[in-house]
């Protein structure tokens, strides 16, 4: 990492997942979109769709940066995925639970992404939930587990700030445990 | 200087911590102690199971151990007879310690402060079996295995789904007020049920019956911590490490302010409930409640055979630069405003 001037979360998924609403929900800026009307059977699914891909920062004291970026879920651009994960601390997938099979959606992301998920953190969210409770969250563990991987999934609202954020915190502190401690008390400490 | 005190009760063990932390300046651990261990004294004054000692000797081999009291069927031990006073105990430990200065034992690649802490931070325990949290915790194993629902039948029923919910008769509130007294009159039986069996099941129900759908995670947490009462599982003892197999949903979960750090620990590696409370700097109670329901909720496991473990001096993670700490840490303050304290109310 040394010499890395640039600090960014990757945030991937499928079609409609939540990943741009994510980045507006997480950024401090309001967030650089490309999303365009979609020509292709996309367009039955939604309105607006990213073709390029999402920017929004985290600014910190001191002026630092950390940079987040959503990949567009269109299949036809993965090919920018092992472009936009180079020098990333972490990859946050969000799966919508509502699409038709989103255990394989699980599958093919950690395919796709493996030789990166390998050496950094990530975590899942399952979104949608509200519309479709099945499958449950424990598929996804499942499944996580079948290939040793113990990681956060929760199922978040990516229009939720309290959601994203907890996410957000759960991976931090799989760079470093103590984070959720310091975190959570100072949290506490508002709240109080 | 770390002795360890076994088979006292409370008044006698904080009596004799006392006494040996003034005249002596030791640490005074109960079993659970991964340090180097000089002296462990244990009371004889009652009968000892062999089995105990057995259990000592393979704690702390190479320790020497004086037994209070007379100790005729524990071949080889060293005995204080009674009656002794404070004045002899002092003296007889005195000189053992000065003999027994060869044989320090070291346990596991485990350093730890010296703490007096460790001592006085003591979980207590319940038994999670004889409660609806522990019925509860065989049923959902039953479903893990079968990948069927299975259905709780007694004074109500619960009726465990596949597809992550629970119908209930009985609404939540009452089902974590049944949880929270620990209620051990309550009769059920389990039974897993084909697809067939289950519809025959539901519409034999009289029209009479209200029924709740609710989330089977919530309510499995819920009814986990309702029980537990700031106590741990009896099969959970404190030193053992614990084995994290699945994160919970810390988005729908209470207290996510306390489990995220549990958990985030546990991720790391696996740690025990002693561990747990020695690196959050929470109390037992809230420690023993999240490890409860981490438990009851099929989150964790108990990684058999491995070394009691109390407290580990290792804070620092490996293979994660400074600097990257540090901005991850500094992305959290900014995440939940103001700068993070290391400090836990
Ligand atoms: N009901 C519900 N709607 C959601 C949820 N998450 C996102 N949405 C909505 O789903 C729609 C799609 O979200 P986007 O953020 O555009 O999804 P995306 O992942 O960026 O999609 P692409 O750019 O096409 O890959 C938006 O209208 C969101 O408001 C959720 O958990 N529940
Ligand atoms: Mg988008």
């Amino acid at each position: 990492m040394t010499g890395k001037s640039q600090y960014k979360f990757i945030i991937s998924g499928p079609v409609g997942a939540g990943k741009t609403t994510a980045i507006a929900t997480l950024s401090d800026i309001p967030p650089v979109v490309t999303d365009a009307t979609p020509t292709d059977e996309v367009a039955e699914q939604k309105h607006q769709t990213t073709v390029a891909m999402d920017y929004g920062t985290i600014r910190l004291e001191g002026g630092q940066k950390v940079h987040l970026y959503g990949t567009p879920g269109q299949e036809r651009f993965d090919f920018m995925w092992d472009i936009m994960t180079e020098g990333a601390l972490g990859l946050l997938l969000l799966l919508d639970n509502s699409r038709p099979d989103p255990l394989d959606d699980l599958e093919r992301f950690l395919r796709a992404f493996s030789p990166f998920l390998d050496q950094a953190p990530f975590c899942v969210g399952i979104t949608h939930t509200d519309v479709a409770a099945e499958p449950p969250r424990s598929a996804y563990n499942r499944l996580l587990a079948a290939q040793g991987r113990v990681v956060p999934v929760f199922t978040v609202d990516p229009r939720s700030k309290p959601d994203m954020n907890l996410l957000m915190l759960a991976m931090l502190s799989m760079i470093d445990p103590s984070i959720a401690l310091t975190a959570c008390a100072s949290r506490e400490g508002a709240e109080a | 200087m770390n002795i360890v005190l076994s088979g006292f009760v409370d008044r006698e063990f904080t009596a004799l911590k006392i006494l040996l932390q003034r005249r002596l300046n030791a640490v005074v651990f109960r079993e659970a102690c991964t340090e180097p261990v000089r002296l462990v004294l244990l009371n004889a004054t009652r009968r000892v199971d062999v089995a105990h000692y057995r259990r000592l000797q393979a704690l702390f081999p190479d320790t020497p151990m004086l037994a209070l009291g007379s100790a005729p069927d524990l071949e080889g031990l060293e005995t204080l007879p009674q009656p002794f006073n404070l004045k002899t105990l002092l003296e007889r430990v005195r000189q053992m310690l000065r003999n027994g200065s060869r044989s320090v034992s070291v346990q596991g690649k485990l350093v730890a402060a010296s703490s007096v802490q460790a001592a006085d931070k003591r979980f207590d325990h319940y038994d999670v079996n004889s409660c609806l949290a522990g019925l509860l915790r065989q049923a959902l194993n039953l479903q893990e295995q079968k990948n069927r629902d299975v259905l709780l039948e007694g004074p109500f029923f619960l009726l465990i789904q596949t597809d992550g919910t629970v119908i209930s008769s009985i609404s939540r509130s009452t089902l974590y007020r049944l949880a929270s007294n620990r209620s051990r009159d309550l009769q059920f039986g389990i039974r897993v049920l084909e697809e067939t069996e289950k519809q025959a099941w539901l519409q034999g129900l009289s029209s009479e019956v209200r029924m709740t759908r609710l989330d089977r995670e919530a309510l499995v947490w819920a009814m986990a911590v309702a029980s537990s009462h700031g106590e741990l599982p009896e099969q959970l003892a404190d030193t053992l490490p614990l084995h994290l197999t699945s994160w919970p949903d810390c988005t729908h979960i209470e207290n996510a302010h306390l489990v995220l750090p549990v958990v985030a620990q546990l991720a790391r590696r696996p740690c025990s409930s002693s561990e747990l409370v020695h690196n959050t700097g929470f109390t037992t109670g809230q420690v023993a409640s999240v490890v409860t329901a981490l438990f009851v909720a099929g989150n964790i496991q108990l990684q058999e055979s491995t070394r009691p473990v109390v407290w580990s001096a290792g804070k620092t993670p490996t293979g994660i630069s400074g600097m990257l700490s540090q901005l991850a840490r500094r992305m959290a303050g900014k995440i939940f405003g103001g700068q993070p304290q290391h400090k836990v109310a």
